[in-house]
């Protein structure tokens, strides 16, 4: 691909100034305690809340490896559509038990939540070393994708390497400067810039380069009409499907950061009003990036971009305008994933493992040690980075295998009395060693089926049989009571709705 | 809460629960997969199979919309009894 990479250099620059007047004007951290830098004192209103749960799902990784994937076998790569309209329903069902045990008791993350509702210290350590350790690969693919992006979109002038520290220097910074308020605030932007926007976009491209969804989808038929079967003419199984949906859809809710993003909500209602809004908007823009994907099949020269094609279209439908302000969009889509895995593994870090330690560390302290693993960890996870990776969205499925251990003790914790400390700690302890194993001599799965899900069963028996054989908890009843006595305090108006 | 408020909502979870549940199935195992994933037949401009990956994920978007509103409104009637 070859072109003047000048307009594409200005377009970099003009939006990352933009960005960051925002960080710098609209998030200041308004204390400095950890509830502030973790969960941005719990105070965004809906509108907030939507867009940061959006880019949560609107990763770039979309453009780059499920794009690639959608242009040579068709419909199989749109399980991301299922998967994510799939993922706002759990969310919806789960959100809140999770708001209201996170404002009753203070709680700053994922693992926090554990250990809360099981209070077994050796439980949360190995539930935070598993959330970090199994979510640092999005975060390195995501820092990959970040180089391929700008690298493409200056037609190769900035190498990959140079354009991944400068993009994660910078996100470095502002997450640096306010955690989890710079995080929303640039959500905001970038979730409507990469959603509503360049929704518009993508459609003008189909119309101009295809004439429009009937005759894209009339030559892909024609072209290959295994393109347009769900299992690619049979070199799929459907339990493939089914697996790497449900994966997709339970697994979006083990992610340490949608536990920050939750907390930060002002009211549950924020929450519950923003889940089927959120779910249009994410499942429109999906399908009109994996349709679009497969029109590229009908383009050989495009084709043989490989990761780099989506720019390729976007530079043939509007050249390098388009090309730049498509591409912004896409690095607003990875930025607003990792920034927000990052500020999550921070506080992770200081509140689940390092306060364990140091228990007497004031809130302004553990923020500077949240601050200083962040920038340990971005380093570390940008020296991996920089290194030659494997196909982007195969990463993605392996690492959900280990994401899915964590579940049940979030599922049960929130919805099952009976479930205890030790039910957790055997079934996640059991769950993960399997799955590593059987991720390392089964690669392919059984049936179709991930590896991860034979782990997860497993996990799952070991936890309700563990559970129904110890006693209960002590604390269980207690705060079930609280989800009721919520209900009963919004009636007389004593909380928000 | 009372009881009829309680009643009202356990009945909506139920029908939304159940409403969700099976258009998620409906697209993601088998038989139901299968029965779509048809492109001998299009809907419009599209093969069945593309239609029904559309229309189920928008089925469920909106389902928790309605889901949302009705949930406001029974728990708004409930607080100014």
């Amino acid at each position: 691909m070859t072109g003047n990479p000048t307009v594409s250099i200005i377009i970099i620059i003009a939006y990352f100034v933009f960005l960051s007047y925002f960080v710098f004007r609209s998030a200041r951290m308004k204390e400095k305690t950890m509830e502030e830098y973790a969960v941005a004192g719990r105070s965004f209103n809906w509108f907030f809340v939507l867009f940061t749960i959006v880019a949560t799902l609107l990763v770039g990784s979309m453009f780059v490896g499920w794009f690639e994937w959608a242009a040579w076998e068709g419909l199989i790569a749109q399980y991301d559509i299922i998967y994510v309209v799939g993922s706002y329903a759990v969310l919806y069902l789960l959100a809140k038990r999770v708001w209201i045990w996170g404002k009753k008791h203070d709680l700053l993350s994922q693992p926090d939540f554990i250990q809360v509702r099981y209070g077994f210290k050796p439980l949360t350590i190995i539930f935070s070393i598993a959330a970090v350790v199994i979510e640092a690969p999005w975060t390195i693919m995501e820092f990959a994708t970040l180089g391929f992006l700008a690298h493409a979109m200056t037609y190769g002038l900035i190498s990959r390497q140079l354009a991944t520290i400068i993009i994660v220097a910078f996100i470095l910074v502002y997450i640096y400067y306010s955690g989890m308020r710079a995080v929303i605030v640039t959500d905001l932007v970038q979730g409507i810039i990469s959603s509503v926007i360049l929704s518009a976009g993508l459609i003008f491209i189909v119309v101009k380069l295809f004439g429009g969804f009937g005759p894209l989808f009339q030559g892909v038929y024609e072209h290959d009409p295994a393109m347009l079967t769900i299992n690619y003419g049979g070199a799929y199984t459907y339990s493939y499907w089914s697996s790497i949906i449900i994966s997709g859809t339970l697994g979006m809710f083990a992610w340490s950061s949608m536990f920050n993003r939750i907390y930060a909500a002002r009211s549950l209602n924020d929450i519950k009003k923003t889940t089927w809004i959120g779910a249009i908007i994410c499942g429109i823009f999906s399908i009109l990036v994996l349709i679009l994907a497969m029109g590229v099949s009908l383009k050989p020269d495009a084709l043989d971009m490989g990761e780099t094609m989506f720019f390729y279209i976007l530079n043939s439908a509007g050249g390098p305008v388009l090309m730049a302000f498509g591409g912004i969009m896409v690095i607003a889509a990875s930025m607003s994933l990792i920034d927000s895995v990052i500020t999550s593994h921070g506080v992770i870090i200081s509140e689940n493992l390092v306060k364990y330690a140091k228990p007497d560390l004031t809130s302004e302290q553990r923020v500077k040690v949240s601050r200083i693993a962040i920038v340990i960890y971005v380093l570390i996870a940008l020296g991996i980075a920089l290194m030659d990776l494997p196909n982007l969205a195969t990463i993605a499925i392996v690492m959900y295998e280990g994401i899915l251990q964590v579940l049940p003790p979030l599922f049960f914790g929130l919805y099952w009395k009976r479930s205890n400390k030790y039910g957790a700690f055997w079934g996640l302890v059991v769950g993960l060693v399997l799955a590593i194993t059987l991720a390392i001599i089964f690669p392919a799965g059984f049936s179709g089926w991930a590896v991860g899900f034979t782990a997860l069963l497993v996990n799952t028996v070991i936890h309700v049989v563990v559970s129904l054989a110890t006693k209960k908890d002590e604390n269980v009843d207690a705060m079930f009571e609280e989800i009721t006595s919520y209900h009963e305090e919004l009636q007389f108006g004593s909380v928000e709705e | 809460m009372d009881e009829k408020t309680r009643s009202k909502l356990k009945t909506l979870h139920v029908t939304i629960g159940v409403l969700v549940t099976l258009v998620f199935l409906s697209i993601t195992i088998q038989p139901f997969v299968g029965m779509f994933d048809r492109n001998d037949i299009w809907v419009g401009i599209m093969p069945l199979n593309q239609f029904w990956i559309i229309a189920s994920s928008m089925i469920i978007a909106v389902l928790l919309g309605v889901h949302y509103y009705f949930e406001r409104s029974i728990l708004k009637k409930g607080v100014r009894k």
